[in-house]
């Protein structure tokens, strides 16, 4: 296929793929376009699933990919539209009830004291998206940058078993939530965030985006594997595509994950989805080892962003 | 403050992929800002007729082909060669 040919491609499927290839590839904002996204398609299907509490699966994590946090997690990553009342009011439930006693947002009633590193990025990433008052996101903001490492990213694991090394899957999550929440606008040690995203990336790139820095071997065979939705987990797709969406400039230290990305390519063009990570889920938007739209969408902006033919 | 450079200012190599920990200068000591594969003892091993970074990118390009480096791993990897401090001017 020719660029022109994926284009139509991808405008023949779900409406948030229509919206995100007139913005990101064809540099058009259909903002109506967007708005049909919680009516019709994959957004549609994943409202329609809340239950009349106002959660999604049982309660804020569970059951893992049908629960609500990870529900809010694929909307806003469909990109509904920010000001979608049903995501702001299910956002507002769990900041009422959630709130842990380190100022994150806690999994479950078992969970009180400490709330989870990753989950407080992606939180914040999907709260700061849909629009949440800066003020409600303050206090996990502080506990995110108070979790930041000395190599300059994050790990979960530091409030649970202790850890001496960021983690790749939680630096990602956190980086997201940041990013988002000052691109939302909000000034709330902004300094601090800026500081916090920096290190975060270099991180990443001192791994170049995949490699142990200390013996140059492939951290985790996972790292390399095409999934979405991504969840939790890091994947070079996930990293390449936050650089584009943070707006960085290129690094030499992307080359060799590009050049993989880039291999994986089929001939007619696409990518290919190369799994999904096992659990139970509200619906299949796309069938493991077929082409994928998000997967070829998200390689397309990326490609664009950092002009790369 | 001595500015701390990550990549090789004259080919774009990761400094801390240089398994010699960079070039030297003329008294022996490491240079901080070009690799290992483009300097020693305080000058250049790069071709005299290497001089603008177009040629440089043709240079580095072709010097990755005979280590069988694949030419899209090559073109990204050179791109960033007109911005780097040795080309600059």
């Amino acid at each position: 296929m020719v660029k022109q040919q994926i284009i139509d491609w991808l405008l023949e499927g779900d409406v948030s793929i229509q919206y995100q290839v007139w913005r990101d590839l064809l540099g058009v904002d259909k903002k109506k376009l967007q708005d049909r996204i919680s009516n019709e398609g994959w957004g549609y299907k994943f409202l329609c699933k809340r239950n009349s509490d106002g959660h999604w699966g049982e309660r804020f994590y569970q059951p893992k990919w049908t629960s609500t946090h990870y529900t809010l997690l694929d909307l806003r990553n469909l990109n509904l539209s920010p000001t979608n009342n049903i995501a702001q009011e299910t956002i507002e439930l769990v900041l009422q009830n959630n709130h842990a006693d380190d100022g994150g947002i806690r999994l479950g009633p078992s969970t009180s004291q400490f709330s989870d590193l990753c989950v407080n990025g992606m939180f914040l990433n999907y709260a700061s998206y849909f629009k949440t008052a800066e003020k409600k996101l303050q206090s996990i903001v502080d506990c995110i940058l108070n979790e930041r490492m000395p190599d300059g990213g994050f790990n979960c694991r530091t409030t649970r078993s202790g850890a001496i090394h960021s983690s790749l899957h939680s630096t990602i999550s956190v980086l997201e939530g940041l990013t988002e929440f000052q691109k939302t606008g909000y000034p709330y040690r902004k300094k601090e965030i800026s500081e916090a995203i920096k290190t975060g990336i270099e991180f990443i790139l001192m791994h170049q985006l995949y490699l142990s820095d200390r013996t140059g071997q492939l951290i985790d065979k996972k790292f390399l594997t095409l999934t979405y939705p991504c969840r939790w987990r890091y994947d070079i797709l996930r990293a390449m595509d936050y650089f584009q969406y943070a707006g960085i400039s290129w690094d030499n230290r992307m080359t060799e994950a590009l050049t993989y990305l880039n291999k994986k390519q089929n001939k007619d063009c696409t990518w290919n989805l190369n799994a999904a990570h096992s659990g139970q889920v509200h619906f299949i938007m796309e069938k493991a080892g077929k082409p994928s739209q998000w997967n070829t969408l998200r390689m397309l902006r990326i490609k664009k962003y950092f002009e790369i033919e | 403050m001595i500015k701390e450079y990550k990549f090789c200012q004259s080919c774009g190599f990761p400094l801390k992929k240089d398994k010699k920990s960079g070039g030297t200068e003329k008294d022996g000591s490491k240079s901080r800002k070009y690799c290992s594969m483009c300097y020693e003892n305080g000058a250049f091993l790069t071709p005299p007729e290497i001089n603008t970074a177009e040629k440089m990118q043709k240079f580095c390009i072709q010097e990755m082909k005979k280590d069988k480096i694949s030419s899209f791993f090559a073109w990204l990897a050179t791109r960033t060669i007109p911005k780097l401090e040795r080309w600059k001017q």
